[in-house]
């Protein structure tokens, strides 16, 4: 069984068909978590997300927008990108954890980039 | 196997793979020549130093030196030159949303420098993964402009690294004028590339400070006050360091090993290898490489 790191997204299905589309997901063929209501979506690089509809609007629900996506390659993912109907938030830049950048969809879901990084080498 | 590549603003990148090569009176722009597999000799000057995986050289714009791979294993060399026009561009350029970039505070006056000290600087953490990656779509033969953002961020990173390894090292001598501890951390510099370029070689105490020409005891109360450990302390993390690098990448023994990394008895190394990284070089090899 696949496990996937829930997120909570506005406009799913549309979330969704942004995701395949523009960032090269693939959705799951059989809805595969325990209350049948997430869609498990998996990235380029063998990691698995679970999205659900966001049904809170409290700005303090801000972070559920925010999908982390582990890449191995930041600044070619940036590259890459395609410019329609993204907003970039941010440039690839150095954080604790590695190298990150953020852009926007329209329907104001935040997604991370992330290539974590080994400092301890 | 040799490759070279001018991009649309003259940067240039350049790989060598092999066991034998050697150019003589190269004059380039500033450039960047790290090794990721055996070791490749620069002659710059009087001085020669030696490059081995984990470090890189910087060499300024202009500076003659002659460069020469000679070894048993296949040496895997990169490098990069900056145009001029690119590093102009750079520091013209350069704002406070690039300094955000890197989260380090690197200031104006440090961009706009455009000759550095020509020494061997650590290849870890982002400059390495950002050369890996540099090296892995020059391979590919990606386009110029993806190269061009690894060579700006190889750059970038460069700055920031010279801020810490330079810059705030040499502040730490602060008992001494401007011009003096500038000469004395060159001198400190000259100690340091010398043992990590013979680390391998049997190196007493007297064979480093006359190197640097400074005394024995300057020399170890002052290479203290930067790298935060003695001469012989360094020497012997050089040679751990190198060591865990061939126990990933090579199929020598660790009996071979010690003798190559320039350690006489294989207990002592190994209780060294072991309080630095918590594995003995067996356990290290079949497990965590």
């Amino acid at each position: 069984m696949i496990n996937g790191v829930p997120f909570y997204l506005n406009e799913p299905k549309m979330a969704l068909d942004f995701l395949v589309e523009k960032l090269g997901f693939v959705v799951h063929s059989h809805p595969v978590s325990k209350n049948l209501s997430g869609v498990m979506v998996g990235d380029n690089y063998g990691n698995w997300y679970e999205i659900f509809s966001n049904t809170r609007n409290s700005a303090n629900d801000k972070n559920d927008f925010n999908l982390v996506i582990s890449t191995i390659d930041c600044l070619h993912d940036f590259h890459h990108m395609g410019p329609e109907g993204l907003s970039i938030l941010n440039k690839p830049h150095y954080i604790p954890e590695g190298l990150a950048f953020e852009i926007l969809d329209p329907w104001g879901n935040k997604y991370t980039f992330l290539e974590k990084r080994d400092y301890t080498d | 196997m040799k490759s070279f590549k001018v991009l649309y603003n003259q940067n240039k990148l350049h790989s060598e793979i092999t066991t034998e090569a050697s150019y003589t009176d190269q004059r380039n722009e500033l450039s960047l020549h790290a090794v990721f597999n055996g070791s490749e000799k620069y002659k710059i000057g009087k001085r020669t130093v030696t490059v081995f995986p984990g470090n890189f050289l910087i060499i300024n714009e202009g500076t003659s030196y002659d460069r020469t791979i000679y070894s048993d294993s296949i040496a895997n060399t990169f490098a990069i030159f900056f145009s001029r026009k690119f590093l102009q561009d750079f520091q013209y350029g350069f704002s406070s949303s690039d300094r955000q970039l890197i989260d380090e505070p690197i200031d104006s006056e440090l961009v706009q420098r455009s000759t550095f000290l020509e020494t061997i600087y650590p290849c870890k953490g982002d400059i390495k993964y950002n050369l890996t990656h540099l090296i892995d779509h020059f391979n590919e033969n990606s386009d110029d402009l993806l190269l061009d953002d690894y060579i700006y961020h190889s750059l970038l990173l460069f700055y920031r690294l010279y801020y810490n390894e330079v810059l705030n090292k040499s502040k730490r001598l602060d008992a001494l004028n401007a011009s003096t501890r500038d000469e004395l951390f060159k001198r400190l510099s000259l100690a340091k590339d010398f043992m990590l370029s013979n680390y391998n070689q049997d190196l007493s105490m007297e064979d480093i400070s006359g190197h640097a020409c400074l005394s024995p005891t300057h020399l170890f109360r002052t290479f203290k006050q930067i790298y935060n450990c003695s001469p012989h302390q360094y020497l012997i993390q050089t040679r751990l360091d190198n060591a865990r690098h061939m126990l990933r990448s090579t199929n020598y023994t660790v009996n071979e090993i010690v003798n190559l990394v320039g350690f006489t008895c294989p207990s002592a190394f190994i209780k060294l290898f072991k309080n630095k990284f918590h594995f003995t070089p067996g356990t290290y090899r079949n497990h965590v490489a």
